[in-house]
């Protein structure tokens, strides 16, 4: 039996993020890998010292991406315990949209890219067209496709008035309407899919819990783990019960999110149904003194910010722990025994952000 | 922070390992560099989500090898490994190890994460703001409404201090170009920038050090201006002896002789005049200067010409020298030092500049009840400020736009004024229209007085030697104000032609820079530092989103309570109001 290391990544056509495995293969089984990550470190956690808490607002809405407004959010909440705010309800209702549409946007691109790991072009294009209706209603509502930036110190800094609410629901039931038809059974039913995902990558309940795994790898192996249980922002009004599956594998991650993309529909009609009317942004005076830990549900799992201010325009330490760094060492323990044609799927079925990781 | 517990070094992995007997899940490691030492604290959620966080912290001395809990919690190693590769800390028993190139590579900067950063803990930034750049004399704006917002009035006026020798009389007589330059001013509420600056000066005491050092040169500085005391007291701070002639009974040049007292009471420009003089200043007044020469002769090193622009310009049409036909700076003269002067029932003014203004609103006060100003041009061309334009407007000054006067009909004591109706024609080299007569429109009209108000210009002797240009300007280099003859300067109006007080104040503030460097000066203004704080908020975006916020209105005298005399028709603000105002400000220059 001759042993190989087959390096994957950080360049590979299934993975379109910097992570780079080596994964050790005796014949075509993988008996062993481990990361290297450090291609997109960017240092943000000190530049987050040298800028001012405020302008950091911007740079955390940089951080990554795809969640960036659940970055920003998060960063905020922080902010605002800190100096000791109370945003107003309208603003609450605001942010569970956005970072609802972050979450559908995020989803449906992951969606997208799992199917085209596995070499399923149509499916991969049907995922993104609905990607699309999502990122039409971030500009229309947010003015940016990507980076919503709508998240301050206090509120929020956009309004949205009835037209627009109206509006975004057509879109909504549009977008429902799309993923009814064309992606959640394809997904769930397709022998293809099912093949491709089902048993590969399993992670036991147990080690989910031991291992530290957040989001959809922790609720697909029975675990319930999601922070918008804490009910920050709107969540403990709009009531929310986390989608849980028992299967342990990459198809239970798939269905997981499937059913979190109608979750995040449903959510999103629902904040902008129950938003009442109000300020959507309170005055912020006054300094970050203290420290504390803010915690938000990001589409790949739980964020945690830890934030020291020391009562000037500089905070003293923030501290990032992404989803995705949590998520590394369940990975580890997914590979070993699987087979290398079946490596990128499970890479890709915990959705690595690597630029989130490395801040 | 709640639930957290300080631990020692070797009880960490046994409380960890307790933790973990209650089924808590590990979240992240975050290190802080105290300087001494290092604090790291374990974050974890207590049970089964979602459960309150808790916390353990431990604190390690630099070079200290920490415990690793990764033999507890295996996924606590890509933290550790994180820490590591940030601080440098050593670890004891990491279960993974990626000898400090987990997230740095060999080219990366060392544990970046440590303190003392390498950097200069930042005084915030401050960006140049548009009132600023506006302003001629470079007042620090922001900062001075800022201060005055927060109620610290006598720093907001030190800081005034610093760009200019007088506050209370610009803080009344200044046609503020901040303001409209003020970014709010593109929805017509721009901040009330020279109230504030008038509100400061009236609330507050600014105490003036009398310059100790002496360089032994004198200057002598002819005119006593805003120009002339502008660089009279810069010099003498920075040691010169400074010696001002002044032709008139009275110092102040045209604050005292064009600007009538109700806008500025003469007060405050006799205390403002007075802190010159304590400064070392002589000013000696009905003392007409013919000839530069003399001067030097008696010994000064180098001459100021801040003689201003004291000299009408003539209409142009037949019968103006008729004795109830009058120029405009001669009568504002002639009210302001005290003179008989007696308009008449109906005035007409010729003209729409501020000195126009001035005379109109001045014959009021005299008795005249009929003022009408004839202008060529239309409102939106007038070059007087929009506010006194109100201001006359609310006392009854009649202004008939786009006229001109064509002839002065005199008979005996009577007189009649022939104007004709204009219309606007292409735009002229000054970019506004040009005013054409309209053929057959003459019209007369019975008045007692004429005031005419077109313009001024300098006049000099011929002796001072100088070279003039266009209007009878001294030709002077922009920066420097120094004229075609060695050691002489010149500021204000002589320079510039009539122009306002705070550009005077910045052409004297030139000249007083390079005429200390021609004395082997440095050139730098002596201004007295002060260290001022700021500690307001930042954060004015949700002012701008809501744009809720309505610019102050200036109290002022009642229209029939301002003409039975000069009284000082603003009456200034009050502290609440001028603390609003204050705070009403944006802070575009601490914007982020």
């Amino acid at each position: 039996m001759a042993r190989t290391v087959i390096p994957f990544g950080p360049q590979h056509p299934v993975l379109p993020e910097p992570i780079h495995l080596k994964l050790e293969l005796e014949d075509e089984k993988v008996i062993g890998v481990m990361p290297v990550i450090g291609y997109v470190h960017r240092g943000i956690e000190k530049a987050a010292e040298l800028n001012t808490f405020r302008q950091n607002i911007n740079l955390m809405d940089r951080i990554c991406g795809i969640c960036s407004f659940i970055h920003s959010l998060t960063y905020c909440q922080g902010i605002e315990s800190l100096i000791g705010v109370e945003v107003p309800a309208r603003a609450r209702f605001l942010r569970v949209f956005w970072s609802e549409l972050s979450r559908a946007h995020s989803h449906l691109l992951w969606l997208g890219l799992l199917a085209d790991a596995m070499g399923f072009e149509s499916l991969f294009m049907q995922c993104w067209r609905a990607r699309e209706m999502v990122l039409d209603i971030s500009e229309m509502t947010a003015g940016h496709r990507i980076i919503q930036a709508s998240c301050t110190i206090g509120g929020v800094r956009r309004d949205m008035d009835e037209e627009m609410v109206r509006e975004v629901e057509k879109r909504l039931i549009a977008l429902r309407q799309l993923v009814d038809s064309s992606i959640h059974g394809v997904f769930l039913h397709d022998p293809t899919i099912r093949q491709r995902t089902a048993g590969k990558g399993v992670l036991s309940k147990d080690q989910a819990e031991v291992l530290g795994a957040v989001g959809h790898v922790a609720r697909a192996s029975g675990v319930a783990v999601d922070m918008r249980q804490t009910g920050y922002a709107a969540y403990g009004e709009l009531g929310f019960e986390p989608v849980v599956e028992t299967g342990c594998d990459s198809h239970a991650r798939v269905v997981v999110r499937t059913r979190e993309l109608y979750q995040s529909i449903d959510l999103m009609r629902r904040s902008l149904t129950a938003m009442p009317d109000g300020r959507i942004l309170i005055r912020v005076d006054g300094y970050p003194v203290g420290e504390t830990v803010s915690r938000c549900e990001q589409p790949r799992g739980e964020v945690i910010y830890y934030l020291k201010g020391n009562g000037t325009n500089h905070l003293e330490r923030l501290k990032i722990r992404t989803p995705t760094f949590a998520n590394i060492p369940p990975l580890l323990a997914m590979m070993p025994g699987c087979e290398l044609a079946d490596a990128p799927v499970i890479a890709l079925s915990i959705d690595p952000c690597i630029s989130c990781t490395e801040r | 922070m709640e639930n957290e517990i300080l631990v020692d070094m070797g009880g960490l992995v046994a409380a960890v390992r307790k933790l973990l007997g209650v089924g808590a899940r590990f979240g992240a490691i975050t290190c802080l560099d105290l300087g001494d030492g290092f604090e790291v604290i374990y974050h974890f959620e207590l049970q089964d989500s979602p459960a309150p966080l808790g916390h353990v912290k431990v604190r390690i001395g630099k070079g200290e090898a920490l415990p690793s809990i990764s033999g507890v919690y295996l996924c606590a190693a890509l933290s550790e490994n994180e820490m590591r590769d940030h601080f440098g800390i050593e670890m004891e028993g990491l279960a993974l190890d990626f000898h400090k190139r987990f997230l740095r590579s060999k080219d990366s900067p060392e544990s970046e994460l440590l303190k003392p950063a390498p950097y200069e803990p930042t005084p915030p930034e401050r960006l140049p703001v548009r009132c600023g750049d506006a302003c001629p004399a470079g007042i620090d704006i922001p900062r001075y409404v800022r201060l005055v917002g927060d109620g610290r009035v006598a720093e907001a006026l030190a800081v005034i201090r610093q760009a200019l020798p007088f506050p209370g009389i610009l803080g009344r007589v200044c046609f503020a170009p901040c303001e409209a330059n003020c970014r709010q001013a593109r929805q017509d509420t721009p901040i009330a920038i020279r109230m504030l600056k008038r509100f400061a000066y009236d609330h507050a005491a600014y105490d003036e050090g009398v310059p100790s050092r002496q360089t032994g040169k004198r200057v002598a500085i002819i005119g006593s201006g805003p120009a002339g005391l502008t660089a009279a007291y810069y010099l003498a701070r920075m040691g010169h002896g400074v010696t001002i002639y002044e032709a008139l009974p009275e110092a102040g040049g045209m604050m005292r002789v064009g600007i009538p007292s109700y806008r500025l009471p003469r007060a405050v420009l006799d205390r403002e005049i007075d802190m010159i003089r304590r400064m070392g200043v002589d000013i000696l007044t009905s003392n007409r200067i013919a000839s530069l020469d003399t001067l030097f002769e008696e010994g000064y090193q180098a001459v100021l010409v801040a003689t201003g622009a004291h000299v009408g310009i003539k209409m142009g049409v037949e019968g103006e020298d008729h004795h109830r036909v009058m120029d405009c700076i001669d009568f504002l003269r002639d009210v302001n030092l005290g003179g008989r002067v007696e308009p008449g029932e109906a005035v007409a003014i010729i003209g729409g500049g501020n000195a126009a203004i001035d005379a109109a609103r001045s014959a009021l006060r005299l008795g005249a009840s009929d003022v009408m100003m004839y202008y060529r041009r239309t409102r939106a061309e007038m070059p007087a400020d929009a506010c006194e334009i109100e201001e006359a407007l609310k006392e009854v000054v009649k202004i008939r736009f786009l006229a001109a006067p064509t002839r002065v009909l005199t008979r005996d004591d009577t007189i009649q004024l022939e104007s004709i109706c204009m219309r606007l024609g292409p735009p002229d080299a000054s970019g506004r229209p040009r005013p054409e007569p309209v053929e057959d429109s003459e019209f007369t009209v019975d008045v007692s007085a004429v005031i005419a108000a077109i313009g001024q210009h300098p006049e000099f002797s011929q002796e001072f030697g100088i070279r003039l240009g266009r209007g009878n300007v001294i030709l002077a280099h922009p920066e420097t104000m120094a004229t075609s003859r060695d050691a002489v300067f010149a500021a204000g109006d002589a320079v510039l032609g009539p122009a306002s007080v705070v550009e005077a104040v910045r052409t004297g503030k030139q000249a007083a820079s390079s005429i200390d460097k021609y004395l082997g000066g440095t050139g730098i203004l002596a201004v007295d530092e002060i260290e001022v704080r700021d500690l307001t908020a930042r954060d004015t975006f949700i002012d701008r989103w809501t744009n809720e916020s309505i610019r102050v209105e200036m109290p002022s005298l009642p229209v029939g309570e301002r003409l039975r005399g000069f009284g000082e028709v603003e009456l200034g603000l009050s502290e609440e109001e001028a603390r609003a105002e204050g705070r009403r400000c944006w802070r575009c220059d601490l914007e982020e």
